[in-house]
């Protein structure tokens, strides 16, 4: 083994590619078994229901869905590998990655708003709930928090998406419905796939941040009067970021996946509700280049997220693994 | 004051800030300034668009290889047809003046004065060759056996005459309705030239109607632009009120959302489920027009393997459909139907007679312990209510049953390529060319299985005969005469039960209005009021 290989670092990184490459092989190898494992013939659908059977076979051939299974799949193999992704079934003279390129900025928008929102949001309201429930003070606070957040975690995303809607839009009448034609259409959206992520993380960071407080050096950083802002801003967070980051690299994958629903909820025109369409279609081509591409995010956010922890916490080198 | 109260008006602060922000985006009576063009409810519009919705982006934009229905919607505002409907259903002209039905097939007499997105004028060499372009294209135009029929169709233009004849090598009765619908717009020359591109809705010149394709984000919008000094539009038997559009706009989305857009004024009109039609039973400022799209009717499996094989089990079954009931699940807006179409389609059967009557009991004798297997999709009725309505009478009636519900693409697929995994079903037709056959095609004459359209795989050779011999008809008398003996003849066989029409609704707000043509949706009679 090259002793640059013995280093911490290196042999994490490299751990670290050769993870992503296995994972993104997995995806490609599953988006390919999947289209074929739903019920019913794309062609058939593609073409209609008013389609002749010639018709129907002649969809079948411009599919290329005549051909071997393991033809079909070394073409998308290498399709994949040259950056690819072919054409849409339903759509012929649309390609895959123009789609993509068109939505994937809707979805990504509002999971990395989502997720923002989420951080700042938890770490502000977790630290602010155990500070003021330091020392068994305000228990009608910690059981409050805990009973609030606890409920709206309980809420599917679709009934808060459908709450926001009726309450902002349809009642009063301050925000979009639906659609993404305004700037403000980003509210409810973004409101709807960051309350559940709030309500975990801001939990988590209450109960670390209750740990945190009563450590020593909290208590001696209170004794020499430093303000509460910077015994906060520079000894307790920096000891929370570690758990926070490790979770919001989850909630962010599981945001750009769970976008489907939102999108569904707020007719947003974002990758997930494409892949719903893509999938009632029998639009195959898309569907899997949707999936991969949002299974390709969520793998590359759990890397980053692993590299980042590891800047934060170098312990989680020496452990050989991080926590994701 | 102590620390934590003070903490608490600064943050109710910032949030009375940031609810003022949130309201300083909106107008001042609350709705949502979408493009800056339209004010809320009540005042009426002041604008030169039209907001509407659709469900998914469109195919594609070359009119024939269309597919499915939003794909219509665009055919039909990018290009004009050589003939019309008028408002009553009748056919009136559209590029042509006028058109002579033949035995052979029909001549067309093209009108002076239209043209192109580009100015190119429409000649009859220009109708002749987008007309042959569909003819030709065998593999991918699905609708272009129920236009030109299933024989070749020879097309000849006379730019001196002003014609362009189409002769076809089997007789087709249906040719006149089937080139007023979207699928038979006129492409223009450049469209032909680079019919890709056309497809991809790049060829502005290719538009032969009262709109071009201004823009197109995908899966966002798409906008329309009326053509400056347009002037073809169809000689309507009674005048549309209102002015067009200058810009219509349709926004992509989910149609369970569609409600809500209009509740808040993002859109103008849009076409709003059943289930969420109630929304707007109390609401003022709204109206609502309806369209028809279809037919619903209960399919039978005639194969070998199916008990509805035998004529007097389709006969029980149809004693135990309550047909009102049926309607109701399936279409509240439905009318009932004698067959496949309504009453005012050309050659419809009004006679109900013709229906089995209710008789549940009688039902019994010979459904009790036969096993049968429904299929359904979610689509028809909510989650598929269709179906199970159908399930539950079979087993009210004593047969074992079995049902499949199904999304679309699975239900259709098993339709036409597993017929041993199905028994009956309720079926829907989309009837593009709004005439008695296309119905009718699916349940007698040649099976699916065989080249034909077909789907029930009866076999009923005295309605075969007669459907045959309506399509080759050359008179309007005689082709009626032919349909209703097919009707009557499968009707008596019960090979298939109708049911209702299937419909859409537009819900339409204030200062705006839509025509449905004959009863079709036709976007081009998007009008705004003054």
């Amino acid at each position: 083994m090259p002793a640059v290989l013995a280093r911490p670092w290196p042999a994490f990184l490299l751990r670290k590619v050769f993870e992503f490459v296995l994972a993104l092989l997995a995806l490609v190898v599953l988006t390919f078994i999947m289209v074929h494992l739903v019920p019913g013939d794309p062609a058939r659908v593609i073409a209609g229901m008013d389609a002749s059977a010639e018709q129907v076979e002649a969809t079948r051939g411009r599919l290329g869905l005549d051909r071997p299974v393991l033809v079909q799949f070394w073409d998308y193999f290498v399709g994949v590998l040259t950056l690819d992704l072919g054409n849409s079934w339903r759509r012929p003279t649309t390609e895959v990655a123009d789609v993509i390129v068109a939505r994937l900025p809707f979805t990504a928008s509002i999971a990395l708003i989502g997720i923002a929102i989420t951080v700042l949001v938890s770490l502000a309201l977790g630290l602010l709930v155990a500070g003021l429930t330091r020392g068994n003070r305000n228990q009608w606070l910690d059981s409050g928090f805990g009973w609030i957040t606890a409920s709206a975690l309980a809420l599917p995303v679709y009934v808060i998406g459908a709450i926001l809607i009726v309450v902002f839009a349809v009642n009063w009448g301050l925000l979009p419905a639906g659609g993404a034609n305004q700037l403000t259409s980003y509210i409810l959206p973004t409101t709807a796939i960051a309350i559940g992520p709030i309500c975990s993380m801001s939990r988590m960071v209450r109960r670390e941040a209750a740990v945190v407080l009563e450590q020593d050096y909290m208590r001696t950083a209170r004794g020499w009067r430093i303000s509460t802002a910077r015994q906060y801003s520079k000894h307790a967070v920096p000891n929370l970021l570690s758990s926070t980051l490790t979770l919001s690299g989850l909630i962010l994958a599981a945001m750009i996946g769970g976008a489907i629903i939102v999108e569904t909820v707020f007719s947003w025109p974002g990758l997930g509700r494409t892949v719903v369409e893509s999938i009632i279609e029998r639009d195959f081509g898309l569907t899997r280049g949707i999936i991969l591409t949002i299974g390709a995010l969520a793998i590359t956010a759990n890397v980053i997220i692993d590299i980042l922890l590891a800047l934060v916490d170098p312990r989680t080198l020496r452990a050989g693994k991080a926590l994701t | 004051m102590t620390q934590a109260s003070k903490r608490g008006r600064r943050l109710g602060a910032a949030l009375c800030i940031g609810a003022l922000a949130l309201a300083g985006c909106t107008t001042e009576d609350g709705s949502i300034e979408a493009d800056g063009t339209t004010e809320g409810n009540g005042d009426g519009p002041h604008t030169d668009t039209i907001r509407g919705a659709w469900i998914t982006d469109p195919v594609g934009f070359l009119p024939m290889t269309t597919t499915a229905t939003d794909d219509y919607r665009a055919a039909r505002l990018l290009y004009d047809t050589v003939l019309r409907r008028d408002i009553d259903g009748e056919l009136i002209g559209g590029i042509a003046d006028d058109y002579q039905l033949e035995e052979s097939g029909l001549t067309l007499t093209i009108g002076e004065g239209h043209t192109c997105a580009d100015g190119t004028e429409i000649t009859p060499t220009v109708v002749a060759d987008s007309l042959t372009y569909f003819a030709d294209e065998t593999e991918s135009a699905v609708q272009r056996d129920g236009v030109f029929g299933p024989g070749e169709a020879t097309i000849t233009a006379d730019d001196d005459a002003s014609t362009v004849v189409i002769e076809l090598s089997e007789p087709h009765s249906d040719l006149p309705a089937g080139l007023a619908i979207p699928q038979s717009g006129i492409v223009c020359p450049a469209g032909l030239e680079d019919p890709e591109s056309t497809a991809a809705g790049q060829v502005e010149a290719a538009f032969s109607g009262p709109y071009v394709l201004s823009e197109a984000n995908d899966g966002v919008s798409y906008v329309f632009e009326l053509r400056e000094g347009y002037d073809s539009w169809p000689d309507y038997s009674e005048e549309l009120e209102g002015v067009p559009a200058q810009y219509l706009e349709f926004y992509v989305g989910i149609d369970d959302t569609v409600a809500n857009q209009l509740l808040t004024d993002e859109l103008d009109v849009a076409p709003v489920t059943d289930q969420e039609l109630d929304r707007f039973e109390d609401e003022e400022g709204y109206d609502q027009t309806t369209v028809t799209t279809g037919e619903f009717y209960i399919l039978f499996n005639h194969g070998e393997q199916s008990p509805f094989q035998d004529e007097e089990m389709r006969r029980a079954l149809a004693q135990i459909v309550d047909r009102e009931t049926l309607a109701e699940i399936v279409d509240p807006n439905g009318e009932l139907i004698a067959t496949l179409g309504d009453e005012n389609m050309q050659c419809a059967n009004t006679d109900f007679s013709l229906l089995e009557d209710y008789d549940a009991e009688a039902a019994s004798e010979a459904l009790d312990g036969v096993q049968v297997n429904v299929i359904g999709t979610n689509a028809i009725g909510q989650n598929g209510a269709g179906a199970i309505y159908v399930q539950e009478q079979l087993l009210a009636a004593g047969a074992e049953v079995e049902l499949q519900n199904l999304d679309v693409g699975t239900w259709v697929t098993d339709i036409y390529e597993e017929p041993e995994w199905w028994d009956v079903t309720v079926f829907a037709t989309v009837n593009n060319i709004g005439t008695i056959s296309w119905g009718l095609g699916t349940v007698i004459g040649v099976p699916h299985t065989e080249g034909g359209r077909n789907t029930s795989v009866s076999n009923n050779p005295a309605a075969t005969e007669a459907l045959d011999a309506a399509l080759a008809a050359g008179s309007e008398e005689e082709m009626c005469e032919y349909y209703q003996i097919a009707q009557e003849e499968a009707l008596a066989a019960v090979d298939f039960i109708p049911i209702s029409m299937d419909t859409r609704t537009f819900v339409i707000r204030d200062g705006f209005t839509i025509y449905g043509p004959g009863g079709n949706e036709d976007l081009t009679s998007l009008r705004i009021l003054d």
